[in-house]
């Protein structure tokens, strides 16, 4: 599939300082990939020169075949940009906010149909009318991502749109981010939450220090440290239970601990249908089932030696 | 063009709304100017208690001159030598003098003389528009000098053509008299806080990240500055015109030619623009902006003599106060209320939109830690 963006090689120097050194990824139509990093680690600075807000040291940005810098203008067309700011004028309503973004991006033709869509997709549909300044956090920040996907860019770029945000809102973000795949844009988003990566992203790049270490869907991520999951089934009447799910393909060992069937396995996911059945096939009863799967926490760990969020 | 009135009216539209532009820039300058007018009118107005000497060698314009100061409110005398009248004012009796001369039956007709301690700068300055008045209605006397409290010095000037650099050369003719003092005064002082709120807004978009949006946008990012520039402008316009029209209308304020006056408002926009453009760059946030930009448009105010009418004899004073933007709008505006030449109002407009021109580029210059693009 043809890449909407690519960018090669990015290098920024503060200084001596390189704060992105040598980043490089690429992001197809409907696909949404991730920059996971801690604070600090390059992500602004990286997407500030996808933007070409940022003039780079070194590097090339290729969004929707057009190079991108800091002098392209109608370029620009092609990138939803959603700061990590709240970027709205408070004064004016969220239908105003949108209207004048609209006007700056031509879109006049067509401009109240597709702000009427936007607010339905954020859910401000019914506070269209309110100042933005009388929005919760939450409010606002769906408001800040409607701008950002209003003109249907070709890559929406949303830098940790969720930063102070309460749970409740967050969840109903990264909903409305979730939805933005399946509209075929190409999604960059940047976060240093975990689970945030995990819950949205087709692909992830694990950056720190400005280098991008590793890079994958979760799955190879967390293959590259080698890490299984673990299956813990709570049952009854196990006798010779543990060497059938043992022989299973894929499953490394299963260990019975009292009422309780300790199985290591690589995607065991894929595996805890086949593992049920053998199971109830040797006469056991499923009380409880839990899986624990090593989580990219884990392999920012192992790969940089700290903690995402340190 | 098309993104930078889109640009312009937001802004119009936002600064309407937070209801800064209506503060700044209309209800505060008028307020402001109605207040000192009623409580300082002692300092700017004709209502002060002045009292005049007068000395008429025409023996016909003296008892009418004093008669209507008198109902005006002043004290007025008329006495029977110049050197009476100068001698009041010596003795502290008499806040100035007007010396009407005999008309001469040839050669260039005589000046009149307006005599006080530029101490008193305001009795003076009252003095020199009742004595302006008067030259106006005469075809005997075009001339008008205004004297410092030296006695020994009138002599000299009499019958010549005043000093260059004296009172602003030929000063009576442009003075303005209190109330308008006061509008222009107060109308110029909020104009640089109302255009620099304008241009300070490009700071506080670039901290909110709403900056960073417009640049992201397919537009040109000339037409983002235009646009920006735009707004500032009109609110600056905008403001000066309300003020105008209104200080007119309620304060009486003679603001002169329509010509002039819009000139003088356009060099100070160009020039609060400019000072606003370059204080950004220097400020880490709007707030930051903001202090800064109140300081130092107080400051020129103060010592452009925005506050207090300030002496105008040549010197080192003189000098520095022409570092105020303020000084030389006051002197352009006066010019233009006065019966100031055409080149009298050029000149201020010139230098106070060159010297915005010239901070608008080091602004330029510095761009990037205005708008954060690097």
């Amino acid at each position: 599939m043809e890449a909407v963006l690519r960018c090669e090689g990015l290098v920024k120097r503060f200084d001596d300082r390189a704060a992105v050194d040598g980043v490089g990824f690429e992001i197809a139509a409907g696909e949404t990939y991730g920059l996971l990093g801690p604070n600090g680690a390059g992500k602004t600075t990286t997407i500030s020169m996808v933007c070409g807000l940022l003039k780079r040291d070194e590097g090339t940005v290729i969004v929707a075949g057009e190079p991108i810098d800091t002098s392209s203008v109608e370029e620009r067309r092609a990138i939803g940009y959603v700061p990590q700011e709240i970027a709205l004028y408070p004064d004016l309503t969220a239908r105003e906010n949108l209207r004048f973004f609209a006007r700056l991006y031509g879109l006049s033709d067509r401009m109240d149909e597709r702000v009427d869509e936007v607010l339905d997709v954020v859910g401000l549909t019914d506070r269209a009318d309110d100042k933005a300044e009388e929005y919760s956090g939450g409010m606002q920040r769906r408001l800040n991502i409607g701008i950002g996907m209003l003109h249907e860019p070709d890559l929406l770029i949303l830098d940790e749109p969720t930063v102070g945000v309460d749970p409740q809102s967050r969840n109903a973000i990264l909903d409305s981010v979730a939805a933005l795949g399946s509209l075929g844009m190409a999604v960059l988003y940047t976060t240093h939450y975990m689970e945030e990566a995990e819950r949205l992203c087709d692909r992830i790049g694990i950056i720190d220090e400005g280098r991008i270490v590793a890079e994958g869907d979760r799955r190879e991520l967390i293959g590259l440290i080698g890490e299984a999951d673990t299956v813990t089934l709570q049952i009854t009447g196990a006798d010779g239970c543990a060497e059938r799910v043992a022989a299973i393909e894929g499953v490394e060992s299963a260990q019975l601990e009292g009422e309780e069937l300790i199985i290591i396995a690589h995607n065991a996911g894929s595996l805890l249908s086949e593992i049920l059945v053998v199971v109830r096939d040797a006469g056991a009863t499923v009380k409880g089932v839990n899986v624990d799967e090593p989580d990219l926490e884990a392999v920012f760990l192992h790969l940089t030696g700290k903690a995402l969020r340190d | 063009m098309t993104t930078a009135l889109l640009l312009a009216r937001k802004d119009l539209v936002q600064r309407l709304r937070d209801r800064s532009f209506l503060i700044l820039g209309i209800i505060a300058p008028f307020f402001v100017a109605y207040i000192l007018s009623l409580v300082a009118g002692p300092v700017y107005d004709y209502g002060f208690s002045a009292d005049y000497a007068i000395s008429d060698e025409t023996g016909s314009v003296g008892e009418g001159l004093a008669e209507g100061l008198v109902d005006s409110g002043f004290g007025a005398e008329v006495v029977g030598s110049e050197d009476a009248a100068r001698a009041l004012v010596d003795d502290g009796e008499a806040s100035a003098a007007i010396l009407i001369p005999a008309p001469s039956p040839v050669g260039d007709p005589p000046p009149i003389v307006v005599y006080g301690d530029l101490d008193d700068g305001t009795a003076v300055v009252v003095a020199e528009s009742i004595a302006e008045s008067i030259a106006n209605q005469s075809d005997a006397v075009r001339v008008l000098i205004t004297e410092t409290g030296n006695p020994a010095s009138v002599g000299a000037y009499l019958g010549q053509e005043p000093p260059v650099g004296w009172v602003q050369g030929d000063a009576g003719d442009k003075v303005l008299d209190g109330i308008t003092y006061l509008s222009v005064g107060m109308a110029i002082f909020f104009l640089y806080f109302t255009v620099q709120a304008s241009i300070i807004n490009i700071v506080e978009e670039r901290m909110n990240g709403t900056l960073q949006r417009l640049l992201m946008a397919p537009v040109g990012r000339g037409s983002i500055l235009f646009g920006k520039t735009l707004s500032s402008s009109l609110t600056g316009l905008l403001s000066m015109v309300v003020l105008v029209v209104a200080t007119t209308l309620v304060l009486g304020a003679a603001w002169g030619p329509v010509w002039g006056v819009a000139l003088l408002s356009l060099a100070a926009v160009v020039n609060a623009m400019g000072l606003g453009a370059l204080i950004g760059t220097y400020a880490r946030n709007a707030e930051q902006a903001s202090q800064f930009a109140g300081i130092v448009a107080t400051v020129l105010a103060f010592i452009g003599g925005v506050f207090v009418p300030i002496s105008t004899e040549p010197g080192l004073f003189d000098t520095l106060t022409r570092i105020s933007p303020h000084r030389w709008l006051l002197d352009g505006f006066g010019a233009n209320s006065g019966t100031g030449t055409v080149v009298d109002v050029l000149i201020p407009t010139l230098v106070v939109a060159g010297i915005g021109v010239l901070l608008g580029l080091l602004a330029f210059g510095r761009r990037s830690k205005l708008t954060g693009v690097v």
